[in-house]
């Protein structure tokens, strides 16, 4: 036995198997959470490498599996990882029914986990752009709507498309790294052709307008799953890449590079987002916003490898993105109704049509503006101890950074007191009632409540995530 | 002799590409489009055979074909309202037979977006050669046509099959550049399989359209 047949064919094999019973939907929920549950427990137990004694029963779990020449290697020190990746997969599987989610989204959200494990695995890593474009033509079927344009999805394929010749090319340089070192002009090449390549992936300023066309276009819940979960392993990967070629790190023009870039996702993010007319985009221009955050945090760690603490931070982001991003998914499913199968859903959230919603849906609407509150870093909330801390960080590393990551929040904050303006606004003779099902109320009060609790506690959740800089020798030291 | 024989196939592949592509950025005709893509898998493997065996190269082949065939068969059973641009053709009516012709600005403009991408692509295939030493000067013409030509394609198209067919071009130019670096069974075995990913995505992509239309 070993670990990759457990975390990627496992997955994978049962994904397939759970095609087949996809219209037994609470079924389905039930088993993609409790499988994905299971991997998540198994990775916390860490048997790679120990072994497992069931009764008379003894099984090592090595780290290698060899295919086509090609290897997986899952090895202990990726176990954090693992329980990351399927606890979150648990997660969106958990608010799934609620989210009137497509009935692909557990048989291909268990595959796109075992494809995005796989990307972490598999060496050479060259091969994981290939992977990627996998990920990204399963993802396609969950976020095109039947009765809609679907531009945005045709652009998000076509984005993740273009993305992978780079990444491709990219593996291609450094591969000859194995066999001596690489010329300054090479170390150029791969690190114009790695950062095209990865701002084509995570839809870095300019290639970001599919951002926020699929949160617009797409079932919300589908659309912040796939952000959340491209985001979270494409920054492990990428930073795979960066510990593992430190001479990239050094190519020096990397820093101002990753600050340029993230100043101008985090800025445009906060304008887009303070002047947003649907609640939907909004969400896309969050995500930009994080995805802005973190090539500042990222620059800021390769800039003064010391300060290992800001890469901590980078992967203690995840957290609070996460829970934010599915609160407000969820919230917007809710508010949408039954809008969400509809032609024109489009519309649905825009603000002329959720206008005084907040009276016939004060639940939804509240726990809405404080996963848009959280996104934005307003205290007390999940989003803000993280904040905090990088924008002291990067402060000190650079005030031009922080203060394009402070004008984004800014914006995003703006937003969501624009939007809590228009759901409550309305004729003062509209009573205020509690429509929403009982199944949303609990899910959504429970993101509520979640939001509040790391908000206040977050010694109690977020060092775990710090310790993950463990992972990276290099770039952690 | 045998450099030669290489530079004349190389040319060849070069030639079929760039009048495929034209074809595939011109025509608004799934049935022209289809053949134009069958013929630039074509000039893919003239180019790909030209750095690697035979055997490997056909599998670009193969799965270009396979995938054209996919679309083929999806975009065949469409209603020809989707399959043509009602809004941007012109209908001529003579006994009973009617044609849909194209605008001529349309396709003027779009011819001489080509050219531009073209010269773009002669002055650029040119130094290649600093980023992947060794390759010929024809394959990564032939490439940067492919990849050119493809991304003015996919800017000028705002439909599914469309957008397939020009993502396939693009991605068809790129393993072309990057069959000259490597030899990989294994890289053209998934590749491939990403061709046919696209294609297959493509079906599900194309078939909403359809309903839409029905109803």
């Amino acid at each position: 036995m070993n670990a990759p047949l457990i975390w990627i064919l496992t997955p994978g094999i049962l994904g397939i198997t759970l095609l087949f019973f996809r219209h037994r939907r609470r079924l389905i929920v039930l088993m993609g959470m409790g499988v994905a549950l299971i991997l998540a427990g198994f990775a916390w137990y860490n048997p790679i490498g120990r072994g497992v004694t069931l009764g008379p029963l003894s099984i090592e779990i090595t780290d290698t599996l060899t295919f086509l020449g090609r290897r997986f290697l899952i090895d202990a020190a990726d176990a954090p990882t693992l329980v990351m990746i399927y606890l979150g997969v648990a997660f969106w599987f958990g608010g799934a029914n609620i989210a009137r989610a497509h009935s692909l989204f557990i048989p291909a959200g268990l595959g796109i986990a075992a494809l995005l494990t796989a990307v972490l695995a598999v060496t050479p890593f060259l091969y994981a752009a290939i992977l990627i474009e996998m990920v990204a033509l399963v993802c396609t079927p969950l976020l095109f709507r039947p009765t809609g344009r679907g531009r945005g999805v045709l652009r998000f394929l076509s984005f993740q498309s273009l993305g992978m010749p780079f990444i491709l090319f990219t593996g291609w340089i450094l591969a000859g790294a194995d066999l001596g070192p690489l010329s300054p002009q090479q170390i150029t090449h791969a690190g114009l052709l790695l950062a095209l390549g990865f701002a084509f992936l995570l839809g870095i300023f300019p290639f970001h307008t599919w951002i926020p066309m699929l949160a617009e276009e797409a079932n919300p819940y589908i659309a912040a799953f796939v952000f959340f979960v491209l985001s979270l392993v494409l920054s492990l990967f990428g930073l795979g890449i960066l510990e593992r070629f430190s001479g990239l790190v050094s190519y020096t023009g990397i820093f101002t590079v990753l600050r340029l870039a993230g100043s101008l996702m985090a800025i445009t993010g906060g304008i887009w987002a303070a002047f947003q007319r649907h609640v939907g985009r909004m969400m896309g221009y969050a995500v930009m916003i994080e995805t802005g955050l973190s090539l500042l945090v990222l620059g800021a760690a390769l800039e003064s490898p010391g300060n290992e603490s800001l890469l901590g931070l980078l992967l203690a982001l995840v957290l609070p993105r996460g829970l934010g991003l599915g609160v407000m998914a969820l919230a917007l499913v809710t508010l949408s109704g039954e809008a969400l199968d509809e032609p024109n859903f489009k519309e649905a959230l825009r603000f002329r049509n959720i206008q005084g919603k907040g009276r016939r849906m004060p639940i939804a609407a509240g726990i809405l503006v404080l996963a848009l509150f959280s996104l934005a870093g307003f205290p007390m909330l999940a989003g803000f101890p993280v904040r905090l801390v990088i924008w002291e960080g990067l402060a000190a590393n650079s005030l031009l950074s922080a203060s394009a990551s402070f004008l984004g929040s800014i914006g995003l904050f703006s937003g969501a007191l624009r939007a809590l303006t228009v759901l409550v606004m309305g004729p003062s003779e509209d009573p205020w009632q509690i429509s929403e099902a009982p199944g949303s109320i609990g899910l959504l009060l429970l993101g509520g409540f979640s939001l509040l609790v790391i908000g206040i506690f977050p010694q109690w959740f977020l060092p775990a995530f710090v310790d993950m800089t463990n992972l990276f020798t290099i770039l952690g030291r | 002799m045998e450099r030669l024989s290489e530079g004349s196939l190389i040319l060849a592949g070069v030639v079929l590409v760039v009048f495929t592509t034209l074809a595939l950025l011109i025509s608004r005709n799934w049935r022209v489009t289809i053949i134009a893509l069958l013929l630039q898998y074509g000039g893919v493997f003239i180019l790909v055979s030209s750095v690697w065996p035979t055997p490997i190269a056909l599998i670009k082949l193969v799965a270009g074909w396979i995938s054209t065939i996919v679309l083929a068969l999806a975009i065949g059973n469409t209603p020809s309202e989707i399959n043509t641009t009602p809004e941007s053709t012109v209908k001529l009516e003579f006994r009973g037979i009617s044609i849909h012709l194209q605008p001529i600005s349309r396709g003027l403009f779009r011819f001489l977006g080509a050219v531009m991408v073209l010269l773009v692509v002669l002055s650029v295939a040119t130094r290649v050669a600093d980023w992947v030493p060794g390759i010929a000067e024809g394959l990564s013409l032939g490439a940067f046509i492919l990849v050119g030509l493809g991304l003015l394609h996919l800017g000028l198209t705002a439909r599914p099959f469309r957008t397939i067919v020009s993502l396939l071009t693009i991605l068809a130019g790129f393993e072309v550049l990057y069959a000259a670096v490597e030899v990989s069974t294994l890289v053209a075995g998934l590749l491939a399989m990403m061709n046919l990913g696209l294609a297959l995505v493509g079906t599900y992509l194309i078939y909403p359209e359809i309903s839409e239309v029905e109803a």
